[in-house]
Parts: C-alpha cells; structure tokens; sequence
C-alpha cells in the first residue's frame, strides 16, 4: 500500500510547494496593487481638501462681491 | 478825520476793529456792497486799506453763504454744484456742526456705496460670470475623477494576480483529486 501512495504523496507535495510558491507571488503582487490604490486614494483625498479650501476662498470672494450697503439694500 | 493813506499794522487792526463794532451796532452799513463801500469811504482809501474791506466784505459774504447751509441735505448740494468755496466750508463748519457732520457722514455713505457698485454686478448674467471667473481663478474647473477602483483592477491584471487565483484555484483542486486518491487506495 505505502508502496501505491508513493507517487501521490511525492505529487502531493510536488502540489503543496507549486501552491505555497504561487500564493506567496500572488499575495505579493496584491500588496503593490493596492499600495498604489492606498496612494491614490491619499492623493485624491488631498486634492478634494485643497478644493475645499478653494472652495471656501470663492464661498468668501462671492460674499465679498455681492456685499450691498444699507443704501443699495433699500433700493431692492 | 481819519487817515485813509497810513498803512502800518497798527492802523489795519484799528480798520479791522472798526469794522467788527459796526457790525454789531450798525448791520445795515454791510446790506450791499455800494452802501458798504459808501460808508467806510472805500474809494477815498489807498490800496492797502481797500484791501482790508475787500478781504472783510469777502469774509462777511462767506458767512454769509455759509448761513445758508443749516442741514447735511443742503450742504451736499451746495458741494455737489460747486456753490461752496473751502473757506465758507469752514465758516459752515464752525457755526453749523451739525450739518457738516451729515454732509460728512453722507460724504462717507457715497463712497461706501460707490465701493460697493464696483463691486457688485449689475444683474444675474454679471453673477454668473463673476462666479466663474472666480471659480477659473481659484482652479475650481472639474479634474478627472480617480478611478481608484479601475487602477487597482488593471494594476492587479498586470501584475497576474487574478490568473494567479485561477491557477491557485487549479491547484486545489488536484490536490483534492490526489488525497481522494490516497484515500481509496488506504
């Protein structure tokens, strides 16, 4: 019996390291994809912020522009 | 009889000083400019002395022009036309405050206004394209969206991670194969 198994344990192990080796290189390769997802997502973050601010800055200048005196909101 | 050709400074007060004391007791003297002249005897008078009711004449017809503007709504008017000279300013300014204090906040008002006129579009289309040329200033145009999601999937397609899981996938399943065969034959 031990002599039929031979073969299919030496295949089993032939197996188990093609697997481990693969899945090694895979998990590998998924870590730099979404590291590069990660920075991608931190940049986009960052710029949204930056177009806040601007945001606020034209929020500001409309406000400014469209200031009316005592005078002017009479006439309206 | 008085001296109409002296023209010490001594003398110049005392013209002076005359003139004020009948312009307390004797208002009519200063009603018109002939009668005035007729009764300081402006003609028989050298030039330095005329000089002196010259800039008295001038003095009184300031103030009294300067009389006539008692409120802010007046005063601007006057400074509006250009009726009011810097000197009947002053008088305005001393003998009626309060109505150069309103023709002063008024003063104010206008240029608050005229700052605010331009600044302030006339109408919706100027708004609008203020808005804009703020936003342009401001680089608030649109971006290209990030596709963090594509990125990732094309990144993982480069890199053969799906084809990998397929493989992997395989792989099990042969393995499965072989310990069911290892089974059958124990």
């Amino acid at each position: 019996m031990q002599k039929a198994l031979a073969p299919y344990q030496q295949r089993e192990v032939d197996l188990q390291n093609s697997y481990t080796a693969l899945l090694n290189g895979r998990n590998s390769n998924l870590a730099i994809a979404n590291q590069s997802a990660n920075a991608l997502a931190m940049q986009a973050a960052e710029d949204q912020r930056i177009f806040n601010q601007r945001l606020s800055g034209l929020n500001f200048a409309m406000q400014t522009a469209s200031y009316r005196s005592p005078e002017q909101q009479a006439q309206l | 009889m008085p001296d109409y050709t002296l023209d010490t400074d001594a003398r110049m007060k005392e013209i002076t000083d005359n003139l004020n004391a009948y312009w307390q007791t004797n208002r009519e003297y200063f009603s018109d400019r002939n009668t005035y002249n007729n009764m300081f005897h402006y003609n028989e008078r050298n030039d330095q002395q005329k000089a002196v009711l010259d800039s008295y004449w001038k003095k009184k017809e300031d103030m009294d022009t300067a009389m006539k503007y008692t409120s802010g709504d007046a005063l601007s008017g006057g400074m509006k036309n250009a009726e009011i000279t810097p000197e009947q300013l002053n008088y305005i300014k001393d003998y009626s405050p309060e109505a150069y204090r309103e023709w002063q906040q008024k003063q104010q008002d206008d240029i608050n206004l005229r700052i605010a006129n331009l600044a302030t579009p006339a109408d919706p289309t100027d708004n609008a394209e203020l808005f804009s040329s703020l936003a342009k200033k401001l680089n608030l145009e649109p971006g290209d969206p990030y596709q963090i999601y594509d990125n990732w999937y094309d990144m993982c397609e480069r890199l053969g991670v799906f084809s990998d899981s397929q493989t992997l996938k395989s792989y099990q399943n042969q393995l499965d194969a072989n310990h069911s065969k290892m089974e059958s034959i124990m």
